[in-house]
């Protein structure tokens, strides 16, 4: 008979697992929260909130534009003016 | 699923734009991927000895990757790499206690403890809360009769196929009971663990 290994069978268990959560759809996570009777933007509000504290001072004044792409439109706007 | 936040590759020459980029990323996630991300924090994070929750595990995961400690590679999704970092800091805590209680039990001569947790004997905590974790696991899938023999399978490190085989599952039971244990893992990322 094998001996039982916890730390060996949690191991696989929680591989197995993580692959579960990362492949479930967005209707899954909603209707998780439906059976649940939870709202989902309230439940994870703390994770967003961890969030914004961890990436607070990651911040650049233009996110939506790499800085050359930035510089471009600026001298565009200075000519037009 | 999180296909938006899988990065592009970051501008050649600016310092700064992996850590801005997986910021960017972070903030950027629907509701649906922070439930995920919550629920595989608290999935790696359960039974840690020491208090540590899964707040404190997630924040370090951020942390790591905001710092370059743990780099992001090129496409691979955020909530991939972020559960693998979860990981590894939960694997890195399980090793440090493991040091500390040798150091207590050796009279501080921790010179024969190995350093790689998998080849080394667990000790008796690790074993009892693997176990409690694994019953906690069985728990919550326990009004499912094939979910539990999936994962007995899993547990086994079975394959899908030779689940099915086994437990003479057909392809369609199989995953349904798959989409249910979705939602359940989703569901105890509610309550799963105390954070």
């Amino acid at each position: 008979m094998r001996k039982w290994q916890p730390p060996a069978e949690l191991r696989r268990l929680l591989d197995a697992l993580d692959v579960e959560i990362q492949a479930a759809t967005d209707a899954d996570v909603q209707q998780a929260y439906r059976e649940a009777g939870r709202s989902l933007p309230a439940s994870v509000r703390d994770v967003r909130r961890l969030i914004a504290v961890a990436t607070a001072g990651q911040d650049d004044p233009e996110p939506a534009l790499p800085l050359p792409d930035a510089l471009c439109r600026c001298e565009a706007c200075f000519r037009q003016h | 699923m999180e296909r938006s936040t899988v990065r592009s590759r970051w501008r050649v020459g600016a310092p700064d734009a992996p850590a801005r980029d997986i910021a960017r990323a972070l903030r950027s996630l629907s509701n649906a991927d922070l439930a995920r991300l919550k629920a595989l924090a608290r999935l790696w994070s359960r039974g840690l000895p020491g208090g540590l929750g899964w707040t404190d595990i997630l924040n370090e995961a951020i942390v790591r990757a905001l710092n370059g400690v743990r780099p992001w590679p090129p496409d691979v999704p955020l909530l991939a790499f972020l559960s693998g970092v979860m990981r590894s800091i939960c694997d890195e805590h399980w090793r440090r206690v493991r040091r500390e209680l040798a150091w207590v039990v050796h009279d501080g001569d921790v010179s024969d403890v190995a350093d790689d947790t998998a080849a080394a004997p667990p000790d008796a905590e690790r074993v009892l809360a693997a176990a409690q974790a694994v019953a906690a696991i069985h728990q919550l899938f326990s009004a499912d009769g094939v979910a539990l023999k999936i994962i007995a399978g899993l547990a086994e490190g079975m394959t899908a196929s030779e689940i099915c085989h086994a437990y003479g599952l057909s392809e369609r039971a199989y995953d349904s009971a798959r989409k249910r244990m979705r939602r359940a893992l989703l569901r105890a990322g509610l309550s799963w663990s105390v954070p």
